[in-house]
């Protein structure tokens, strides 16, 4: 699993900001579009995508990408 | 455990007594007037359950005397663990044939009588913070019929207010249902001739009309600790239509 | 002491046994008077809701099938006595969003939550496995008949297919005086454990909507099903009986 292809999964569940604007450093849940939904969608789409499967708590204790990254990687 | 029950004088307001008394519950069994028949009938109720049932009078277009009757109950002191809220009227009409007189009276009894009731019990129920109110709806109030403009827009306020009341007075720890019957086998029902019964009994899947008990059943599961989670329900006992 | 709700002598089996409601509904029926046939995939739990019934009252018995096996539920049709009650309560939950929901996570929510349970049914009913008079009762959801909440569609979605077929038997089985009914249950404190993503924020801002304040106990949503196997509701037959402590009035 890469940092880029892992980003890329996470940007493409937000309808609002641009893909460009994602970074490992983001603070993904700052943005005004965040809700429960994105959170459920970015858990599928990491499943789908690393068939690795992130919990409702890996969501909550992450700040940043790099944060979510890093909770995927422990779980591969 | 006591409960207040209307309309206890005939129907299935008679079998709620038989029910919730054989329950072991205390009753309050509120009718219109005293007859030394009803008295006796009360009385030999208790004795047989071994509970206590204690006659109220009041007329439900009487404002005075409905609010005379439970303050009678209040002052007694004890607690009000349930209210049955059966008394009612049933008329059939086409608007064409009816005067909106008739109609204010029907809603009189049907639907004012039953707030006023509800407004002094559940203050008494929200001092307690436990309580339960179930109301009588109907299938007439569910399902649109030609005749049944009065009765029928009756019971959907009742069943409108059963809801509203349930979100209002849930918080407080009271929990508000109506029960909709569909045609059950009472004195009311015998207005009507066989063939009539008859296809109202087909209209059901059971194929047959509900029993007096089965209403008074379903209104003493929801009075009982088995209803806890159930709230601004309406169970429509109707055979399936 | 006379007590309408007893289901006393009748046989009652439900799937789903091994935990949550299936296993407080098998609590509560067994101590109402009921024999037991408990059904679940997981051999553990069905052992584990056992040791909880009172092992003085016999005749309680149980099967390990896979309910989306229909072979295994011919087997079990086949040898499972003639049944007083049936509580359809399987199910499982899944919380994509509509766009992420793949065809194998169609397959398994609405093959377990919905087919399933049809499928049991309709052949206990042709192998006259139900006795006249028998209740059938459907673990539904609030979810798809009065709430839609986000990532909940698929969920929803079989539902209320499952509602839908419970109001068909009502309609269809009543010639040998079948009642079925479902109840409808809004969150209940099982499935929050399960549930993928509850802060306590969002816990707090979700119970605020129940007019009780609280989540229903799976004893309390089992307590309703057991009502339903009662003749106590004997005119009772197609409805939807709501156990959410007033969730669906917002």
């Amino acid at each position: 699993m890469e940092i880029n292809d892992f980003i890329k999964c996470v940007a493409e569940q937000y309808e609002e900001v641009d893909a460009q604007e994602f970074t490992p450093e983001t603070k993904f849940k700052m943005f005004e579009e965040w809700s429960s939904l994105t959170s459920l969608s970015i858990i599928a789409a990491v499943d789908d995508e690393f068939g690795i499967t992130l919990k409702g708590d890996d969501i909550r204790n992450a700040t940043t990408i790099q944060d979510l990254f890093e909770a995927a990687e422990a779980k591969a | 455990m006591n409960v207040i029950i209307t309309g206890c004088n005939r129907g299935i307001g008679k079998a709620m007594v038989e029910v919730f008394a054989s329950a072991g519950y205390n009753i309050w069994a509120c009718a219109r007037k005293a007859t030394l028949e009803y008295e006796v009938w009360l009385k030999d109720t208790a004795e047989e359950a071994g509970v206590w049932i204690k006659p109220i009078y009041f007329e439900l277009t009487d404002t005075e005397a409905i609010n005379a009757g439970i303050q009678t109950i209040i002052d007694e002191g004890q607690s009000i663990d349930v209210l049955v809220n059966n008394a009612g009227i049933s008329t059939v009409g086409l608007l064409s044939m009816s005067k909106v007189e008739d109609i204010e009276h029907l809603f009189a009894v049907n639907y004012f009588a039953m707030l006023r009731i509800i407004q002094k019990v559940s203050k008494k129920m929200a001092r307690q913070r436990k309580g339960c109110i179930i109301n009588m709806g109907s299938i007439a109030g569910i399902e649109p019929q030609p005749g049944k403009i009065a009765y029928g827009s009756s019971k959907a306020a009742v069943m409108m207010m059963t809801k509203c009341l349930a979100k209002e007075l849930g918080p407080m720890g009271i929990r508000v249902n109506a029960i909709a019957p569909g045609p059950i086998e009472t004195e009311m029902i015998h207005q009507y001739k066989d063939d009539m019964l008859e296809k109202l009994a087909s209209e059901s899947s059971l194929r047959r009309l509900g029993k007096k008990e089965e209403i008074a059943q379903v209104a003493l599961f929801l009075a009982s600790e088995q209803a806890s989670y159930i709230n601004g329900e309406i169970i429509k006992v109707d055979g399936g239509r | 002491m006379y007590n309408p709700f007893s289901i006393s002598g009748k046989t009652i089996l439900i799937t789903g046994a091994g935990s949550g409601i299936g296993r407080s509904t098998a609590i509560i029926a067994s101590q109402m008077g009921a024999t037991v046939i408990l059904v679940d995939i997981n051999e553990e739990g069905i052992k584990e809701t056992l040791s909880r019934i009172d092992e003085h009252k016999a005749g309680h018995s149980y099967y390990v099938v896979d309910l989306m096996d229909s072979k295994e539920v011919e087997s079990l049709v086949e040898d499972v006595v003639c049944l007083d009650g049936l509580v359809n309560n399987v199910g499982i939950s899944n919380t994509r969003p509509l766009h992420l929901i793949r065809e194998e996570d169609f397959n398994l929510v609405v093959g377990l939550n919905t087919k399933a349970p049809m499928i049991l049914t309709n052949l206990l009913y042709k192998k006259k496995k139900f006795n006249k008079g028998a209740s059938i009762v459907f673990t539904s959801s609030l979810a798809g008949l009065y709430t839609f909440t986000p990532a909940n569609g698929l969920y929803s979605l079989s539902k209320s297919a499952l509602t839908s077929y419970a109001k068909s038997c009502a309609v269809e089985f009543a010639v040998r005086e079948i009642r079925s009914n479902c109840v409808n249950p809004s969150m209940v404190n099982t499935h929050l454990k399960e549930s993928l993503s509850f802060s306590e924020d969002e816990y707090k801002k979700d119970v605020e909507k129940y007019p009780l304040k609280r989540y229903a106990e799976p004893e309390e949503v089992a307590k309703a099903i057991v009502f339903l196997l009662s003749d106590a509701s004997s005119y009772i037959t197609g409805h939807t009986l709501l156990v959410d402590g007033g969730r669906s009035l917002k």
